[in-house]
């Protein structure tokens, strides 16, 4: 009875992991869009693939260390987006919760 | 490997654990390890593990398909046939006969609301300005319809009756907007007037003050020279409308849209569709004329959705407009209606540098204000204009729009992305073509 238990929480335990580490992303790439919306959505081109960056009041956007606006964000900058699919979207779709701009070089 | 031992099942005490199946030391068993204590051992040790595995397999499938179900296959019925409506090609006049799908959703409201923190109306809020529905026949009787109706120009724009000008509007600095983004040769010989070449250049060379302490601005292309429009009950910033957006994924956002007649509102693609084979939004609430916590003209919820075939099948940014239907005309208490801006579909020549004016709604103001602004196009392409106006997120759908000396105001863009140059969608005859069919619809 007790390795049931065990099993079972265990079981519980590795399956929330698992779906954590699965809706969470992480993607770089190239900023080719910044639609106008209010939050900002961004197209973001990251090798083949091109991903929707769904911006919200609270997405943490910051260069060099630094927080910035979202006002900042344009067209061929190098990012790097924190955050998860998002929920009733396309798979395709991310809501954002932090995104770093990339200093050049 | 492991190996048995008998030590192995003692208790505390010192006593076998289990005296039948392993007293190895007893004669009578030391040749017989798996007589019928070790067999009963055995069984019960399979079933515990057996039941646990079954156990923990099933948890795995349930959380397996709890986590399907997050993923949306799911939309409302009248978001599949709307869509399966669009994806069948043109749309008939029986759209038009039938355009109220979700009668239950659509609210004419009348007279002013006032907004919670967050810039949304509560339910309450919502409720109790909704008591008010004007029956539409007697609109029409009552309603003094502005002199604002701009005519469709869908043909070349071949007059030249003079430049586009710039809204007169108090605040507005038209020497810095003509000044701001590059010129091509033909705008700098107009811009230049008077200048040598040379003072010219260094005209164009010099930074603004706010340039020489912000390293990059932050909202806006160089200095941020927007203007704001109150109150907005005057064409043409009554047919300028603050759009509300529920997502598909309930999510909100907040949009601008234009009015090309009297229930039809022209948005970017981005502000009704997911793109690229994605879904229609859930509903928008459309307010013309919007400032602050006043709504002239009431406002409107609608599920009535449009948006251009290659934003929905490919998400393409040149195409990315769209439209909303509202049930009924938008107006105001006094039966005052809203106006609505035509379209022109110009040649590149003709909208090289051509002065442009753009209102909406930025993100970054306070909630539901307008905002306006002007400038040139800097770059004309096959499919899109670039700008150097001030726009900010919460103005996608904007119309970028002229002014003729006549006073007639024509949209030649959507404004839908930002970025510095800012571009629109421009106003080809497949877009026109498509404009003019929601906006019959919409009549």
């Amino acid at each position: 009875m007790r390795s049931l238990a065990t099993a079972l929480v265990l079981t519980l335990l590795v399956t929330t992991v698992y779906s954590k580490d699965k809706d969470g992303v992480i993607v770089k790439g190239t900023i080719t869009g910044v639609m106008e919306v209010f939050p900002l959505r961004l197209t973001l081109k990251s090798g083949a693939k091109e991903y929707q960056i769904q911006l919200s009041k609270d997405t943490v956007v910051t260069k060099g260390k630094q927080k910035v606006s979202p006002g900042v964000l344009r067209e061929d900058q190098m990012i790097s987006v924190e955050g998860k699919k998002v929920s009733g979207g396309p798979a395709d779709w991310i809501a954002a919760d932090k995104i770093i701009i990339q200093e050049s070089p | 490997m492991h190996r048995w031992s008998p030590q192995s099942f003692k208790t505390s005490n010192g006593r076998d654990a289990f005296p039948d199946a392993l007293n190895l030391s007893d004669p009578a068993r030391r040749h017989a390890p798996f007589a019928k204590g070790w067999d009963t051992m055995a069984k019960k040790r399979v079933i515990a593990w057996t039941c646990s595995v079954t156990v923990a397999a099933v948890a795995i499938l349930i959380c397996l398909n709890a986590l399907a179900w997050q993923t949306p296959a799911r939309q409302p019925e009248d978001q599949r046939t709307r869509q399966s409506e669009e994806a069948s090609g043109p749309e008939t006049a029986d759209d038009d006969a039938q355009p109220h799908d979700d009668g239950s959703a659509h609210e004419t409201v009348v007279g002013g609301a006032r907004f919670n923190a967050e810039g949304y109306r509560t339910r309450r809020q919502t409720s109790a300005i909704n008591a008010t529905v004007a029956d539409e026949s007697q609109e029409r009787a009552n309603s003094k319809e502005q002199k604002s109706t701009e005519a469709v120009v869908l043909e070349s724009w071949a007059g030249d009756t003079g430049e586009s000008q710039f809204e007169d509007v108090p605040g507005l600095d038209v020497q810095r907007a003509l000044r701001e983004g590059p010129l091509d040769a033909v705008g700098a010989e107009r811009a230049r007037g008077g200048m040598s070449q040379e003072q010219y250049r260094e005209w164009l060379a010099l930074p603004s003050i706010e340039e020489f302490f912000f390293e990059e601005s932050e909202t806006v292309c160089g200095t941020d020279d927007r203007v704001r429009i109150s109150p907005a009950t005057q064409f043409p910033w009554n047919a300028n409308c603050q759009l509300i957006i529920t997502m598909s994924n309930g999510q909100r956002a907040r949009g601008t849209g234009w009015l090309i007649s009297p229930r039809t509102v022209i948005t970017a693609g981005h502000c009704v569709h997911e793109g690229r084979g994605g879904r229609f939004f859930t509903s928008i609430e459309v307010i013309p004329g919007m400032d602050g916590a006043t709504q002239p003209f009431g406002t409107q919820t609608s599920r009535l959705l449009r948006a251009s075939q290659a934003w929905r099948s490919s998400g393409d940014v040149a195409l990315d407009y769209g439209a909303i239907i509202v049930p009924r005309p938008f107006a105001s208490p006094a039966g005052t209606r809203p106006g609505n801006f035509g379209i022109a579909v110009l040649s590149n020549s003709q909208l090289a540098n051509l002065n442009v004016n753009t209102a909406g709604y930025p993100g970054d103001k306070p909630t539901g204000t307008q905002w306006y602004n002007a400038g040139r196009v800097t770059t004309v392409e096959a499919g899109r204009l670039h700008y150097m106006l001030d726009t900010f997120g919460g103005q996608s759908g904007s119309a970028v729009y002229r002014l003729l000396s006549s006073g007639q105001r024509h949209v030649v863009g959507i404004h839908n992305y930002g970025g510095c140059p800012n571009k629109c969608t421009r106003i080809t005859q497949a877009v026109a073509n498509d404009l003019t069919q929601w906006r019959n619809q919409g009549q």
